[in-house]
């Protein structure tokens, strides 16, 4: 290829996904390489768990980046990846239920989304707030749909139908440490499907 | 412990699979969001059981193509209308019949405003109408993006932005000055075309300026009206009374912030509590600090956009608008108007040419001169320098002469003193060389009888018998025909040395007067009156003053030479005794030691079995070392002797006046210790 690694950035960054595909093949290895998985968690979690989140990240975010070179490209993979792996690691650590609050009870009602809405950042138990809990709800149905497939498989499974890990990690396929990533990932990215879209506000009067 | 899933199932390990694979799941959920756009957040499986709209066969005289947006209180289509083909939008209350009457109220009010407003960027309505029991207007078909995704789309310059910006605000304005105020300006609500021209869409929130207690019926107090992260701090609050035309300017500088930098100017995430109070209270940041580019009067317009007091806003979007445009065409904003240095500032940047040029010229001259005065400044420090150098230089020199004159002095001094002190002690030599050899020619002899013997016995005889040692030139003698055999006769009784000594030299020159001596102390040099004329190099005091040389090779001093040797010895009789033996005798009396140089003295023709005559009675030492070097050079002076103060070094007179000369210093030590 006669492009630049800078070059391929830059239109990586503009939305080329062809671009980031090769970038990513070139990096992620590299990335993969230098992750340090403690023996104590190498059978919950290894580096292709960390990189397979780490590059659906990558493709979601990539028009966040504000490196236009690819020294900043790999840092910033590499920083993706670690803090996938330090998320996983965290929650492998508690190895217990979530507090109650967190906890949801049963199927995809009504209180179990409010209670996400929580788990993401968003309170809409204040009085004043009570008349759009109604919207919220559906609003955060909606963006849950918006979530790439594996995010959503852990959101419906984990916090919306209260499965433990284990059953969660069994029913897609992957390792606990897998789950809490990609967990972690799904909340980030409904925290800020909630927040940076105009259409959460209804423009209703 | 079960938490090792199967991996090969669905978990590629290769990075490329896992590439492809997030790639394509972040595809299909990227498609999933473009095929609800609009009514995405209404998920289809939880939605209300709502009236979908008037089925598409009623608008009487449009054939309706496609929803194209499902929004809170309408559903929109695209359209064509059948009699003139062109495309149209079509917006038809959600409810239909069902809807409520504040709803019809507010949808009716839509359509009056849009009548009102006539404006290239704001856009038009064409027609209305009841289908199925569900009222709808007809107006422009926008094709294009919303103006986020516009900006999301690619780079955009300030003044690109600006300009655009600029467009929106006059379309604003022209909404405005028909007394309608737009009260829910976000980027979703403006629509830019293919030819990069904004458009304003749903007017359904604009509030009539002038129909107050109509707007105050459709809304209750305090409920809030708009979209939140755009609202102003009046509607924050929940003060319909406070909304004015000054509300749509804040909304705009909200758009115009995230043109600029992509971003909110406060967190508009969390919750809805905290948002409000933010928007309420919370100071921009300044965009500057987001995109580096953003100059200060951009900034200023921004943050002017945004002040929380409506007062301190602009108070239209035309002056916003204007102000903007002065800025892109490099005039002074009135958002500055008050600063004089800014104005100035302005003006020199719109004249930039002569001004650059009459800058450059004063800028030149300046520098020229502060160039000219610290060049003489240095000028004057290095002359200064250079003469205080040459000062110092001046009175160095005249100390170190000074110095050296000094040393010169004291030097010279020394010298001085060092010859008094060499020049007295050979005075006190010489003086008391005068006094012995007085006394040496005092000692008296009760008889000399001497008939025709042989002078050198005459003289032996003296040497035997008085403690006097006599020393005799036999060369010098010889050159006036005198010899050791020449016979003397002298019989005389109770007579002094010097009386005896005249006598024998009378008879053996037969009264001429051709012989004479020199008394010195202990010892009597004789010799023939001739050689008595010349000074004798040997002989100390000879002619009673010896000149000291203290420049280039020292020779001994005399006085140090002989006071070494200045003992007197008992009787010393040798009848043809080796050299060796005399002078061991010698070191034993005189306790000096004695050196001697063999192998020079060899090539001098003289050993260690040289034999030596030599007979003294109570001489000093030195006076046997004069009859021995007498003695031993016979007709010629090869042998000579010296000494450096504390040994005496016998050795062949030409290989002694080179060890003088090769030892100047040990010399000079010895006579200047």
């Amino acid at each position: 290829m006669g492009e630049s690694h800078d070059e391929l950035v830059a239109r990586a960054v503009a939305g080329d996904a062809d671009a980031l595909s090769t970038l990513l093949e070139e990096y992620g290895p590299q990335v993969r390489r230098k992750l340090v998985i403690s023996s104590a968690w190498q059978s919950a979690l290894d580096s292709a768990d960390v990189m397979q989140v780490t590059y659906v990240e990558a493709f979601l975010r990539i028009g966040q980046l504000a490196a236009r070179d690819v020294r900043g490209f790999a840092a910033w993979l590499m920083g993706l990846a670690q803090n996938n792996l330090r998320d996983a690691i965290k929650q492998l650590k508690r190895r217990k239920r979530p507090d109650p609050r967190r906890r949801i009870t049963a199927g995809p009602n009504q209180e179990s989304y409010a209670v996400l809405l929580d788990a993401v950042g968003f309170t809409t138990h204040t009085a004043s707030r009570s008349a759009a809990a109604r919207e919220a709800q559906r609003l955060l149905q909606a963006a849950v749909a918006r979530l790439p497939e594996s995010y959503q498989k852990v959101v419906r499974l984990y916090d919306l139908e209260g499965r433990p890990t284990n059953e969660v990690a069994e029913a897609l396929a992957r390792s606990p440490g897998a789950v809490y990533m990609l967990r972690a990932r799904a909340h980030d990215r409904l925290h800020e499907l909630l927040g940076s879209t105009s259409k959460f506000f209804s423009n209703r009067a | 412990m079960n938490q090792t899933a199967p991996k090969n199932d669905g978990l590629p390990g290769g990075d490329a699979e896992l590439i492809g694979a997030a790639r394509r799941e972040v595809e299909a959920a990227k498609l999933r969001d473009v095929a609800s756009d609009g009514a995405t957040l209404e998920s289809p499986g939880n939605r209300e059981p709502t009236f979908s709209g008037p089925p598409p066969e009623s608008f009487v005289g449009y054939q309706i193509l496609k929803e194209l947006h499902r929004g809170g209180q309408g559903v929109v289509y695209q359209a064509v209308q059948e009699s003139t083909k062109r495309k149209v939008a079509i917006k038809a209350m959600k409810e239909g019949p069902f809807a409520g009457s504040a709803d019809r109220a507010r949808f009716d009010r839509e359509v009056q405003v849009l009548g009102q407003l006539n404006h290239p960027s704001i856009v038009a309505i064409h027609d209305t109408g009841v289908a199925a029991g569900c009222h709808y207007f007809v107006m422009d078909y926008i094709s294009g993006q919303p103006l986020d995704v516009h900006m999301a789309s690619g780079e955009r310059s300030i003044e690109q932005t600006l300009r655009l910006f600029a467009k929106i605000s006059d379309a604003i304005n022209a909404a405005h000055l028909r007394g309608v105020i737009h009260r829910d300006l976000k980027p979703g609500n403006i629509r830019i075309d293919g030819d990069g021209e904004p458009h304003i869409l749903d007017f359904g929130l604009a509030k009539v300026a002038t129909s107050e207690a109509e707007a105050a019926a459709m809304t209750m107090t305090g409920q809030f009206i708009g979209s939140l992260p755009w609202a102003s701090p009046e509607q924050a609050e929940g003060s319909p009374a406070k909304i004015d035309v000054r509300t749509d300017v804040y909304s705009l500088g909200v758009v115009l912030y995230q043109m600029l930098t992509g971003k909110f100017p406060y967190e508009v995430i969390g919750n809805m509590r905290d948002v409000l109070d933010r928007i309420m209270k919370a100071e921009p940041l300044r965009p500057r600090t987001i995109r580096k580019q953003i100059d200060d009067e951009v900034e200023t317009i921004t943050l002017k956009c945004l002040a929380k007091d409506r007062d301190r806003r602009y108070q239209t979007a035309g002056e916003l608008a204007r102000d903007v445009r002065r800025y892109l065409t490099a005039e002074p904003i009135e958002a500055k108007r008050d600063s004089a240095w800014y104005v100035l500032c302005k003006t020199l940047r719109r004249y930039r040419v002569p001004a650059g040029v009459a800058a450059l010229f004063l800028v030149m001259l300046v520098a020229f001169s502060v160039t000219m005065v610290l060049l003489y400044q240095r000028a004057t420090e290095a002359e200064e320098d250079a003469r205080t150098a040459l000062g110092t230089a001046q009175e160095e020199r005249e100390r170190a002469e000074a110095a050296l004159e000094q040393m010169e002095r004291a030097w010279r001094m020394a010298w001085k003193l060092r010859l008094e002190v060499a020049q007295h002690e050979h005075y006190q030599a010489a003086e008391w060389e005068a006094a012995e050899a007085k006394r040496t020619l005092q000692v008296r002899m009760p008889e000399v009888y001497f008939e025709d013997i042989p002078l050198a016995q005459a003289l032996d005889f003296f040497g035997e018998f008085t403690p006097v040692g006599v020393l005799v030139r036999w060369n010098s003698l010889a050159e006036v025909g005198i010899h050791r055999d020449t016979p003397v006769t002298i019989k005389r009784r109770n007579v002094t040395l010097e009386q005896a000594i005249e006598g024998v030299l009378a008879s053996a020159a037969n009264d001429r007067d051709i012989l004479g001596y020199r008394a010195l102390a202990g010892m009597v040099v004789i010799a023939s009156n001739t050689y008595l004329a010349k000074p004798d190099p040997e002989l100390p005091g000879f002619f009673g003053e010896h000149e000291v040389r203290v420049e280039g090779v020292i020779d001994e001093v005399p006085s140090t030479r002989f006071r070494l040797l200045d003992q007197r010895v008992g009787e010393f009789i040798f009848d043809d005794a080796p050299l060796s033996e005399v002078i061991d005798k010698l070191q034993d009396v005189s306790g000096v030691e004695f050196v001697c140089h063999w192998d020079e003295l060899s090539v001098a023709g003289v050993s260690p079995d040289t034999l030596v005559r030599i007979k003294v009675r109570g001489a000093r030492a030195w006076t046997l070392l004069f009859l021995l070097m007498s003695e031993l050079n016979g007709e010629d002076n090869r042998v000579a002797w010296s000494t450096d103060r504390e040994r005496v070094v016998i050795s062949s007179r030409e290989a002694l006046e080179h060890w003088v000369t090769a030892q100047p210093l040990a010399v000079a030590r010895c006579l200047f210790p």
